[in-house]
């Protein structure tokens, strides 16, 4: 076998390897995803050396507690309509 | 502060207080969206997911962030507002831009319930039953609305059709008539006032309620609310229009102020009151 076959072959297993680790990731990602709660975010984070995931009732719009509303009579800067 | 405008997903899009680079900035995100989100665009990710028959697609990063988003007002409404429209608002006609929607003789198409409860993100992939038509519009004007005022380096506003977000403070014209000060936050009016149209001679409209799958039979013509954000504060609006009766008192529930209108009759909530009162009684 010469030095080029020999190479050939090693990055058809490297290839076969990453493929199956693909697969088992999209499996992995698809039974989480059955196991959690109906209409829920599974994210799964992988950092070097450790993984973990989260189940998320993700609620990230800029929502803010200190609103108000307050009556006027001067002319408005902006007209709504209806949705 | 004069407000610029354009338009974008089908309304008029009018922003106060933005420099140029922002409006630009503004313009740009309104569009990214409705390319996204769209369902008359043919070339649309929204229609490249619901044309996937597999169980699970893979979506892009902003997709199901947005996605993840639409199922947590679902989560919160307890299901009124729900991401799986898509299906319900063709049977009841609405298949195209609503600029191009006519009467039709023929009668709507059987009844959609929604099916959020099946579908699931992870990571990039979004799982659903095939078949399962997605409808992201419940949260993506108000999201669209919010993300623009946080483009404002000032004080300042963006308003979309019934949508409006403030930095700072503003008056806001409402529907019908009246205004008030809305500041640091969000301000929704949905109803069926405006998108109506006829199939087989009966009245049609977009607020499709989950639970049968059709227009809603609700008594309102008109629901609005004041919130943190405009996306909470259009999906409670839709939420309370959807729940009829029971509508102020869950906005009450949340605090949150709310203004119903049948026609010329408005009625609002404890908590609408409270804050406007003390005009009322000027």
């Amino acid at each position: 076998m010469t030095r080029i076959q020999a190479a050939k072959q090693r990055a058809e297993g490297v290839k076969r390897t990453l493929a199956v680790l693909a697969a088992v990731g999209l499996v992995v990602a698809g039974v989480l995803a059955r196991a959690t709660n109906p209409g829920h975010t599974v994210r799964t984070t992988r950092g070097a050396g450790s993984s973990s995931t989260a189940t998320s009732s993700e609620s990230d719009s800029s929502s803010s507690n200190d609103f108000s509303i307050a009556p006027s009579t001067s002319q408005p800067q902006v007209q709504t309509n209806v949705s | 502060m004069s407000p610029d405008g354009f338009e974008a997903m089908g309304v008029d899009v009018f922003v106060g207080g933005a420099t140029k680079p922002e409006l630009e900035a503004i313009g740009l995100l309104f569009e990214k969206l409705e390319r996204t989100f769209s369902r008359f665009r043919s070339d649309s990710e929204l229609n490249r997911v619901n044309a996937t028959t597999a169980e699970f697609v893979a979506a892009s990063p902003m997709f199901v962030r947005v996605l993840a988003l639409a199922l947590d007002a679902a989560r919160r409404t307890d299901g009124l507002v729900d991401p799986t429209l898509g299906a319900a608002i063709e049977a009841a006609g609405y298949d195209c831009d609503f600029a191009e929607l006519g009467d039709d003789e023929r009668p709507p198409a059987p009844a959609v319930p929604g099916s959020w409860r099946h579908v699931r993100v992870a990571g990039r992939l979004v799982f659903r039953y095939p078949g399962t038509k997605l409808d992201l519009n419940c949260v993506v004007k108000g999201l669209a609305v919010d993300a623009a005022v946080q483009q404002l380096s000032s004080d300042g506003f963006v308003a979309a059709g019934g949508d409006v977000a403030v930095r700072g403070s503003a008056v806001v014209g409402l529907p019908g008539g009246g205004s008030l000060t809305l500041r640091d936050g969000g301000l929704a009016t949905t109803g069926t006032t405006h998108r109506r149209w006829l199939r087989g001679g009966d009245a049609q409209h977009h607020l499709i309620d989950p639970r049968t799958g059709r227009p809603s039979m609700a008594p309102w013509s008109e629901v609005t609310v004041a919130a943190g954000s405009c996306l909470e504060a259009d999906v409670a609006a839709k939420a309370a229009f959807l729940l009829g009766d029971e509508g102020p008192a869950w906005l009450d529930e949340r605090n949150l102020p709310g203004r119903f209108r049948v026609g010329e009759v408005e009625i609002s909530n404890r908590s609408w009151r409270r804050a406007l009162e003390p005009a009322q009684a000027a």
